[in-house]
């Protein structure tokens, strides 16, 4: 990976500037040029390195709730169960894991309700028995930030 | 921290469409919020100030950026423990998410943290250095076998 590239995936992560000219500040800190900056980050989109450009929100500023949930889910059922939790707009992940609780999943909402609706509706159209919800009782560390190995 | 506004939310709705690659991005995104560039900057500005944007930056495929071993480890620490624990798992490189969650029947687990290495092996390595470091001997690996569903959330304005 060049130079440039590591450099640029780590600035763009974290800290992208909030300015007219967002990628001309990038470019003058890597000292490299605008249209280079803009060139780069696009190839690396279109390698599928880097998703979308966007802000990560606090969802309690927002007024939004966010959990995680869990279902036990028999493994001929799994890709039925999964489809089905996963077609709600709410959800923003959903992930089959090694263990006897294999199904984990966290929800999104402006509305508190629409998260109980949710969960009763899993619960009743998979006959599962109960989601088991786990909303964050304290946050210690919330950082996704990935820096690139040297290769 | 002060109440969104619908200018606010206008900006928010904007910025999650995802910010063009483009010389003047912002002002792109500023005309689609019904504003001058101006004072789009202002109120990105003022959000990331206060918190409502914890960051600006782009999402990365982790799974591609040479980080292949993503675990989320479950671990059962006393209550009166819990803090302590906390902050040594958060303190960890490897480590980018730690939660206190409720435990619930049959699953003990109290804290949760997400711990993530090149490979698999080293990911499983590092588990181990940090239980040890914690001097916690009740825990669970549960390993990501398939991903159904990653999505980027999309935060909608509250109904009135």
């Amino acid at each position: 990976m060049s130079d440039l590239r590591s450099r640029l995936l780590e600035l763009v992560q974290e800290d992208f500037p909030i300015d007219p000219r967002p990628y001309l500040r990038l470019a003058e800190r890597l000292r490299t040029t605008e249209d280079e900056v803009l060139a780069e980050l696009s190839r690396m989109c279109d390698e599928g390195l880097l998703r979308d450009l966007s802000p990560v929100l606090n969802p309690r500023a927002l007024g939004s709730v966010t959990t995680l949930c869990c279902l036990r889910v028999p493994s001929e059922r799994m890709e039925e169960t999964a489809a089905l939790v996963s077609a709600y707009e709410e959800v923003t992940h959903n992930y089959e894991r090694d263990h006897e609780w294999n199904l984990w999943f966290t929800l999104v909402s402006a509305s508190r309700v629409r998260i109980d609706a949710i969960l009763r509706e899993i619960a009743l159209t998979t006959g599962l028995g109960p989601v088991r919800e786990l909303p964050a009782r304290r946050v210690f560390k919330l950082r996704a930030v990935f820096r690139m190995e040297e290769q | 921290m002060s109440a969104l506004d619908t200018r606010d939310w206008s900006v928010l709705e904007a910025l999650q469409e995802g910010i063009p690659l483009l010389p003047r991005p912002y002002r792109e995104l500023a005309e689609r919020a019904g504003m001058d560039e101006g004072e789009f900057l202002a109120r990105v500005t003022r959000l990331r100030d206060e918190g409502v944007m914890r960051r600006m930056g782009f999402r990365v495929r982790h799974q591609r950026t040479g980080t292949l071993g993503n675990i989320m480890v479950v671990w059962r620490v006393p209550e009166e423990r819990v803090d302590e624990v906390g902050e040594i798992l958060a303190s960890s490189d490897a480590v980018s998410h730690c939660y206190e969650r409720p435990p619930f029947d049959g699953f003990p687990y109290n804290v949760y943290s997400m711990v993530h290495a090149p490979t698999e092996a080293e990911a499983v390595e590092t588990v181990g250095e940090l239980a040890r470091r914690c001097g916690l001997e009740d825990y669970q690996l549960l390993r990501s076998v398939r991903e159904w569903k990653k999505s980027t959330p999309v935060y909608r304005r509250p109904e009135e």
